[in-house]
């Protein structure tokens, strides 16, 4: 008996091994999930004491016609694309300048390590006393170092969004960093000679034999970023707070203000699956390409 | 010739350490001004110009931080973050696992765990508010850690397929045909040449939970009270504490920093893993 | 054989003792969470926990939140339920959301009881943020209300007297009306090396400055469009945000914006304080602070040049001017009913509001102000002032205004309303919409919003508040 339980554990063990968490996964993923699909049907406002009504696709369409999210949805994009550019170019060349042999190495890298790891709402924060633009380091610095005007970085609609951008990218290019350095020690020096002996530059070796041979693990940890990107809450909620004025709003922000500074559970999870939808859009193309160039 | 050229790699090497010295710079400065905030007195915020280094080490920072709430919330935070790992360290691994033995026609089915992280933590937390409000599980613990599974347990799983695919197959199948069960053949096999990758995840599924905001804000209420949220709350109406923001902030970015440090080769290992076999 | 028995009786004893004592021990002291928003405003309740804990048998547990947060994290927590808080502060704009959905207990028994002296009360505060559907459900914290404040010396000086009489044919005085104001603002806003009051400027000096942040800025506009008999709603729950008058009350407020400092719109409370008391402006409407902290040399420029008057209004056809200063946020206290002890919780709130108020009321630590007359007919509690004299100027001033004071919207949905209407207003503000225009968008959503919160319950909470307006002479015919 307990002979015949154990080799059935045995064949099944992938199963029995995967149960538990997929249990969890199923419930703790899907479940919300799929609940939220199902509230985005529903009016649910939970500043009236009614209670929830079936209205179909109403949210969607009322949120088709709302300005407020195209425009959310704008600056979600922005944040995403120029974050991206940004943080692949700083990552990218900064992984260029360290690829070479020298003492301390691996302490410095790893002090490159530490945004990365570090709460974004404690980044937020760093940034907020450095972005205060009467009492912070930053505009006195560009003050009196480069004799260039205080930049009213959080209180001006223009450049509020920029400054976000800004902070994030700064958190996370080194992770950027750190895929393209692990990506360059698996390109054979013998490559790296032979253009050299041949006579090319550094600038025509990193264009044409490293980008390509980095070029889908950069796309993979750029897809990483963009998803997380739309993600990006911690940030606008301690510096801007969405403003000045709706600035700083964007897709995920306004889903949250939706849901827990309004109180419209439909509305809100009607945002959510929509922008759910947006990513994995995006995902797709940039998945696409990486299976191309693989 | 050959002067020149040395010559051309000197500067090219002193151009290369000076960038990578403004790099360097750049990304340490908010820490050195958030650290040199957290040891400023009352007078020595809002002047102009700024002070860059406060008169002295006062530690009153601290002290009041950590009176006002700071120290529960590491506390809460640590409780979070810890059980959150196991759950990830334990059911992550055997969930890779599994799932290797039972797709073992190599699909990518890794990129499948990327699908939950694609979902806005939004989506996830409205409708675990609402039921953790019907189990009465609202400011609890459970409620923190279980909601933090949702996104740590895939990724855990996402780098662990990684890690294994790692792991050449013939030496799990010469334990199988010695006669190992396959349950052996993961503990005894499977699991020590999985360590230096546990690492990477151990160091993940603590930090994510540890760092976590959105799920922080809307969860907790009294009883628990993670780092995260305990911090925004010293911003008062007009007066903000920011010494004590300061000051708790430093305490809160100091398990990862150590920890990333300490186990850099290894946390790299495993970011460029996921990134290069993903 | 007896040592056992008196042994064991002895250990009965003691068991039940420490039994009795122990529970006797959790019936005494029951412990009551306050939450209230933090910083100096939480401050009050610091103070008294000591002599709270000390007369009532309960432990005290204070919950400072964050300042944009106390919406949120109230309904939030009334949402879930789990009781995490007896005692609230908040802002009355929230009083009808937690009404209609009955998060509160009514007061009226308690007060019956061991009244807490309502007529003392300003009429306003009480009837309209205290009361809903009649019943009373919260007691006064803080009785805000937005003042106009300006500069004495500057409209004392002979030479500009004589050259304000000279260029717009009246006499220079402290503005009654909104087109006065205009007027006045644009008269006092000189650039640097300019004369102003017998001085050479150093800086640009503006003749006004005004509140830009999105949380209260609306009530900016409604000093000017309520003096004009504009309000919220029309009695049929129609939005009456975009008529005629409306559009000309945000007119008269982007003009007055060319004579402000150009960050004016990004002004929250600290920065447009910071503007009239540290001398960059010659007026300001705000709320009754600058009074106090404007007479503490260590951070006023302008100590003893401060004046305090009622908010200018609007000229009706019969030559009356009508004021209408916007009681502007403001905070109550009400007991949640999740609340283990009503009848303590009650008590502590008659100590806060009733025997403890004057004092924190006239502190210059706390941000609370004075709700009741016999706080106004008290100059002599308020310290901060250099002379009797200037307290009793400052109390008089405010009580102008608090007596005349408009209410915010209480109604539930207030927090989805005054977003839409702050957006609309910043659009008109940046001139990135014509007035009309944003008003007009700022009225179809407040329809949207009615609609999806069920326009028959909104009517018929509406009805019951303006009935109450209405009773006090605050509605427009």
């Amino acid at each position: 008996m307990l002979g015949h339980m154990r080799q059935w554990a045995n064949r099944n063990i992938g199963g029995l091994f995967l149960a538990p968490s997929f249990l969890i996964i199923i419930l703790i993923c899907a479940f919300p999930l799929i609940y939220s699909i199902y509230m985005s049907f529903f009016s649910w406002e939970l500043a009236s004491p009614l209670p929830k009504r079936f209205i179909g696709v109403e949210n969607y369409l009322n949120i088709f016609q709302d300005s407020r999210f195209w425009f959310s949805l704008l600056r979600s994009i922005y944040i995403v694309g120029i974050g991206a550019i940004l943080q692949m170019v700083l990552g990218f060349s900064l992984g260029i300048l360290l690829n070479r042999e020298f003492k301390g190495r691996n302490i410095l890298t790893s002090f490159f390590l530490i945004p990365v790891v570090i709460s974004p709402v404690v980044i937020a924060f760093m940034w907020k006393m450095i972005y205060s633009e009467q009492y912070g380091p930053l505009n006195y610095i560009l003050n009196v170092v480069f004799y260039l005007k205080s930049v009213p970085w959080l209180s001006n609609t223009s450049v509020a969004l920029l400054s976000i951008v800004i902070a994030n990218s700064w958190e996370w290019f080194p992770l950027i960093l750190l895929v393209t350095m692990g990506g360059l020690q698996n390109i054979p020096d013998d490559y790296i000679h032979a253009a050299q002996i041949d006579g090319a530059s550094g600038w025509q070796i990193t264009r044409w034999i490293i980008i390509p041979l980095l070029a889908p693990v950069l796309l993979t940890i750029t897809l990483i970023r963009v998803i997380e990107d739309f993600k990006l809450f911690d940030l606008i909620y301690v510096l801007t707070h969405g403003g000045p004025g709706m600035s700083t709003e964007t897709l995920n922000y306004l889903t949250y203000l939706k849901g827990f500074k309004f109180f419209s559970f439909g509305y809100s999870s009607a945002l959510s699956i929509l922008q759910m939808i947006v990513v994995i859009g995006i995902a797709a193309i940039l998945v696409k390409k990486i299976l191309i160039k693989d | 010739m050959k002067t020149l050229k040395a010559k051309k790699k000197k500067i090219n090497t002193f151009v290369a350490f000076l960038l990578i010295g403004i790099f360097l710079l750049v990304t340490l400065f908010p820490f050195f001004w958030m650290i040199s905030t957290s040891f400023k007195i009352k007078g020595e915020f809002f002047t102009r110009p700024p002070i860059f280094i406060p008169d002295r080490f006062n530690f009153d920072a601290y002290r009041a931080a950590l009176r006002s709430g700071g120290q529960k919330a590491l506390i809460d935070s640590f409780i979070i973050a810890f059980i959150s790992m196991c759950i990830a360290l334990i059911l992550g691994t055997m969930g890779a696992y599994g799932l290797r033995e039972l797709l073992k026609k190599g699909k990518n089915y890794g990129f499948w765990m990327l699908i939950i992280e694609m979902m806005p933590p939004i989506a996830v937390v409205l409708p675990l508010f609402i039921l953790f409000k019907y189990v009465h599980l609202l400011d609890t613990y459970p409620a923190l850690i279980l909601g933090n599974t949702v996104f740590v347990l895939p990724f855990a799983i996402w780098l662990l397929l990684g890690f294994l695919e790692d792991i050449p197959i013939p030496i799990e199948e010469a334990a199988l045909i010695d006669g190992c069960s396959k349950f052996q053949v993961f503990s005894h096999i499977i699991l020590p040449l999985l360590r230096s990758g546990l690492i990477p995840v151990a160091f993940f599924s603590f930090i994510l939970p540890w760092n976590e905001f959105l799920m922080a804000l809307v969860f907790s209420r009294t009883k628990v009270t993670p780092l995260t949220v305990v911090i925004p709350s010293l911003v008062m109406s007009d007066t903000v504490a920011w010494e004590q923001v300061a000051g708790l902030s430093v305490m809160a970015i100091i398990p990862p920093v150590i920890v990333a440090m300490v186990f850099q080769r290894y946390i790299i290992r495993g970011l460029t893993f996921g990134a290069v076999k993903g | 054989m007896l040592r056992w028995r008196i042994f064991s009786l002895f250990l009965v004893c003691f068991v039940f003792t420490v039994m009795v004592s122990g529970a006797a021990w959790n019936q005494v002291r029951v412990t009551l969470n306050i939450a209230c928003d933090g910083g100096a405003n939480i401050a009050p309740f610091e103070w008294l926990k000591d002599q709270i804990e000390a007369e009532l048998p309960v432990n005290i547990v204070l919950h400072s939140l964050p300042f944009e947060e106390v919406y949120s994290k109230l309904k939030t927590e009334f949402v879930a339920e789990t009781g995490a808080y007896d005692i609230v502060v908040f802002f009355p704009k929230m009083l009808g959301d937690f009404v209609i959905n009955d998060y509160l207990l009514p007061l009226d028994g308690f007060n019956e009881k061991l009244s807490v002296k309502t007529d003392d009360i300003v009429l306003p505060v009480l009837e309209f943020y205290c009361k809903a559907n009649n019943k009373l459900y919260a007691l006064p914290y803080d009785g805000d209300v937005l003042a106009m404040w300006y500069r004495k010396d500057l409209f004392e000086n002979p030479e500009e007297q004589a050259a304000f009489q000279e260029k717009y044919g009246y006499e220079l005085q402290p503005p009654e009306t909104w087109d006065q104001w205009l007027d006045i603002a644009e008269f006092f806003t000189r650039k640097k090396g300019e004369n102003l009051a017998g001085e050479v400027l150093e800086e640009d000096f503006y003749g006004c400055a005004t509140y830009g942040q999105r949380d209260f800025m609306y009530a900016w506009w409604f000093n000017r469009y309520a003096s004009m008999g504009g309000s919220y709603f029309d009695e049929n729950l129609n939005p009456m945000i975009n008529t005629p008058e409306a559009i000309q009350a945000l007119e008269n407020w982007v003009a007055s914006l060319q004579y402000s400092p150009p960050e004016v719109l990004t002004y929250g409370f600290d920065e447009l304080q910071a503007a009239f008391i540290s001398g960059r402006c010659a007026m300001e409407i705000n709320w009754t602070d600058v009074g106090r902290v404007g007479s503490n040399p260590t951070v006023s420029q302008v100590v003893g040049k401060i004046g305090v008057g009622l908010v200018p209004g609007f000229q009706l056809p019969d030559g009356n001017i009508l004021h209408r200063p916007v009681l502007a946020a403001g905070r109550v206290m009400s007991i949640t009913k999740t609340c283990k002890a009503p009848e303590l919780a009650f008590e502590i709130l008659r100590l806060m509001a009733l025997d403890a108020s004057l004092a924190y009321v006239s502190s210059s630590y706390a941000g609370m102000d004075p709700f009741r007359i016999s706080h106004f007919e008290t100059p002599e509690a308020f310290g901060m002032f250099s002379s009797y004299e200037e307290a009793k100027e400052y109390l008089d001033g405010v009580r102008l205004n608090i007596e005349l004071g408009y209410p915010e919207l209480t109604m539930q949905g207030s927090a989805q309303y005054m977003d839409i209407l702050s957006l609309a207003l910043s659009q008109a503000l940046a001139k990135q919409k014509t007035p009309q225009e944003a008003l007009d968008w700022a009225a179809s959503e407040w329809n949207k919003i009615t609609d999806s919160l069920g326009r028959d319950i909104q009517k018929q909470y509406y009805q019951s508040l303006i009935q109450s307006w209405k009773e006090n002479g605050y509605w427009f015919d």
